[in-house]
């Protein structure tokens, strides 16, 4: 099914999307984190399934990875290799490291779940997707519908949850915003070198646009920018 | 399609880069502070690589398998409720095993579900971090589908609106609720060994049998399709705790002292737990499956001999007192109906005396101790009731400062004297029902001096008044619905008519 992807395509796919597996494992750790030490069922409940849903992610993300590479490991290797060691990653796993000593649970949910996957789904699964079209990755686009879905859904669920912090109190909305402006601003740097990877000169304008977007989202959710 | 030109992966190498294969040595922080709690138990693991998967399950495998099994548990609780299943149990006596269920294990679920999110998230190896995930995923699913089970019984039987409420309050549910209390506020892997290995593994039989089997013995189809359910995930969880338990005594020979300590403690602490079912498997089942001293020589006598013989090449012996427990198989269900009996005021479910068939059922099962020493005090309350002077005690019970029991059990092989062990800490003493419980205590007296005892609280003013129609309120019990006796109670009155409807609709 992924025949008909280009043989640069492919090198490329290696390189942006194969290592969101250990991303996916990072939300993972970190939804866990938050149905370990956050408080109320409604929070932490829901945590759980997230968290298995991020290991699921992780593994569609896996089994397109050896696909990819003809039933072997290879390219996870690389793929891993590339999450370690390239410049082009470093901030993004820098910042996933950094959420997993955050002692605040509802900063790393804020973090991962607002932030840092507000900016990664749609650069990846929107903007890096339609690039491949000109491709012939249109299959891939397949494999990673689940990924969309799932982030439509999850989305509202965080609307949720942040919107109702925010109208708590200003003390909150305060705090929230400052967390978000923090983790934006992490997030916005360490995803350039993706889209400039991924999309050429174009990469800056398309990232850009992903954070104006969710700066929008952020500001219907309550929070001051 | 090019066919593939590399040698495929087996299952295992497949399963590890699904899980293993995802994780890294962080380098930005330190591996110690994204897992700050799984080494300061004394626990040495050198090499997490060696830990061997006991299943392999990826999540897409995982969710298919779950929403089947909820679909047709669903399917079967939709039908139960259409029928009205609820008229086709035993013995209206039976509904109060299932009050004691969900009071008292339903919220375990729960917790076990928040602390094995704790280890999912806390323990540095990949392959238990992943299993323990699926655990927390596993407990939350069985104590929402318990939850949807039990409330059909809701709707017509006393006792089991205010659950989760009074599994925070009522005396007899702090003790479950306080040994989940003191695995959760241990570290990871004693955790692990309390819960995954101790209880999942060698006691589950002795919980998860009677009260499963128990409910298809008397025609409460809605809780053996739970209970079938949630077997294929216990069977995982069990697997987990063995595992577990080898790996550490696998990978140090350090670990070996500490983690027989929490052997002995777990079992020992697991064991007065499972009190609460012996008495319910006993005297609360109209419809018998077996004896608890039965169960106790299936499940622990032979089955955990033969897993300790196995485990002994390890260097790990059978748990401490595991020959009192052994003795105390044909005491401990008498002992507990009877306190329960006393304190039926203060109860969340009914209590009655057994009738002669039960009282013969019971001396046939106990010959060693049964006629000789509880018999004649259930005939003794018999006469008493006949005469209009049912017994009632309205003292406060001193409590056990581990096992939080009233202190109502006997000396080991003196059934006649009531046991009595105490610690001073800190210039205050604190006592104990048994060597197991104190030994416990000792070992840690600062964690179990902080224990929440009920009747302290009473007396501190903390549970809504003195009196016990205050402290009843206070539990959200309702007196005269909730409590007391099944005799003369809303449920029996309820199911009599039941009863009635059908003789005439039979004619």
């Amino acid at each position: 099914m992924l025949a008909n992807i280009d043989e640069e395509w492919r090198e490329m796919i290696v390189k942006y999307l194969i290592p969101l597996r250990h991303y996916e494992w990072g939300a993972n750790m970190n939804a866990c984190a938050v149905s370990d030490a956050g408080y109320g069922a409604a929070l932490t409940s829901a945590m759980i399934f997230t968290t298995g849903d991020r290991l699921g992610i992780a593994q569609i993300l896996s089994r397109i990875g050896i696909v990819l590479s003809e039933g072997d490991a290879e390219l996870l290797g690389r793929a891993k290799q590339a999450w370690m060691e390239a410049d082009a990653w470093q901030g993004v796993r820098k910042a996933i490291e950094d959420s997993l000593v955050e002692k605040d649970w509802f900063e790393v949910l804020l973090a991962q779940f607002l932030v840092m996957d507000g900016m990664v789904y749609p650069l990846v699964y929107k903007h890096f997707d339609t690039a491949g079209q000109k491709h012939g990755a249109a299959a891939l686009s397949i494999l990673c519908e689940f990924m969309v879905d799932w982030s439509a859904e999850h989305n509202r669920w965080v609307d949720a949850v942040v919107k109702t912090a925010v109208k708590e109190s200003d003390e909150n909305r305060v705090l929230l915003s400052d967390w978000y402006g923090k983790w934006r601003s992490i997030m916005s740097e360490a995803l350039q070198p993706q889209a400039a990877m991924v999309l050429g000169d174009g990469g800056e304008a398309v990232l850009n646009e992903v954070c104006e977007q969710l700066d929008a989202r952020a500001s219907k959710l309550g929070l001051t920018l | 399609m090019t066919p593939p030109r590399k040698k495929k992966m087996n299952l295992k190498q497949r399963y590890a880069l699904m899980t293993r294969g995802l994780d890294w040595e962080t380098s930005y922080q330190k591996m110690d502070d994204v897992f700050p709690y799984d080494t300061f138990e004394g626990i040495k693991i050198t090499d997490w690589s060696k830990w061997e998967d006991p299943f392999r399950l990826t999540m897409d495998a995982y969710w298919k398998y779950q929403g089947e099994k909820e679909r047709k548990l669903y399917a079967v609780l939709d039908s139960f409720a259409q029928n009205n299943g609820q008229q086709g149990i035993s013995d209206a006596r039976y509904v109060n095993a299932i009050k004691l269920f969900l009071t008292g294990v339903t919220p375990l679920e729960y917790q076990a579900h928040r602390h094995f999110a704790h280890l999912g998230r806390h323990i540095r190896g990949v392959g238990p971090r992943v299993a323990a995930q699926m655990q927390s995923l596993d407990e939350l699913r069985h104590a929402q589908t318990q939850i949807h089970t039990i409330s059909h019984y809701n709707k017509y039987f006393d006792g089991f609106a205010e659950f989760p409420h009074m599994h925070d309050r009522v005396w007899y549910l702090s003790v479950p609720k306080s040994f989940f209390d003191d695995a959760c506020s241990a570290g990871p892997f004693e955790f692990f060994t309390a819960i995954s290995f101790a209880f999942e593994y060698v006691l589950t039989n002795l919980l998860f049998v009677p009260f499963m089997s128990g409910a298809a013995y008397n025609g409460d189809l809605a809780t053996v399709t739970f209970g079938f359910s949630a077997q294929s995930d216990e069977a995982r969880h069990m697997t987990l705790g063995i595992e577990v338990i080898k790996f550490m005594l696998e990978q140090h020979p350090d670990n070996l002292p500490i983690v027989q300590k929490w052997v002995d403690k777990w079992f020992w602490r697991g064991h007065k737990v499972l009190g609460l079912v012996a008495m319910m498997m006993d005297y609360m089942l109209p419809k018998r499956i077996m004896s608890w001293k039965e169960a106790w020589e299936i499940y622990f006598t032979e089955a955990g001999g033969a897993l300790f013989e196995d485990l002994s090449r390890y260097g790990l012996r059978v748990p401490k007192y595991a020959d009192i427990a052994t003795d105390e198989a044909e005491h401990i269900s008498h002992q507990n109906w009877a306190i329960f009996y006393q304190y039926t005021q203060a109860a969340g479910f009914h209590t009655w005396l057994p009738n002669d068939e039960e009282l013969d059922w019971l001396s046939e099962k106990c010959p060693n101790t049964f006629d000789k020493y509880y018999r004649p005090r259930f005939e003794m309350w018999r006469e008493m009731e006949a005469k209009g002077e049912r017994f009632y005690n309205n003292a406060l019970p001193q409590l056990c400062q581990t096992c939080q029991i009233p202190m109502g059990y006997t000396e080991p092989g003196d059934p006649t004297k009531i046991g009595f062990r105490s610690s001073v800490y800190k210039d205050e003493r604190y006592h104990f029902c048994s060597q197991g419980c104190k030994d416990i205590f000792d070992d840690e007296p600062e964690k179990f001096s902080q224990a929440w005892l009920l009747v302290h609280q009473i007396f501190q003013g903390n549970c809504g008044g003195a009196d016990l129609s205050d402290v009843l309120k206070w539990y959200h019990m309702d007196q005269g619905i909730d409590n007391m006796d099944y005799t003369g109670s809303p449920d029996q009155k309820q199911w009599d008519a039941w009863q009635a409807a059908r003789k005439k609709v039979a004619g």
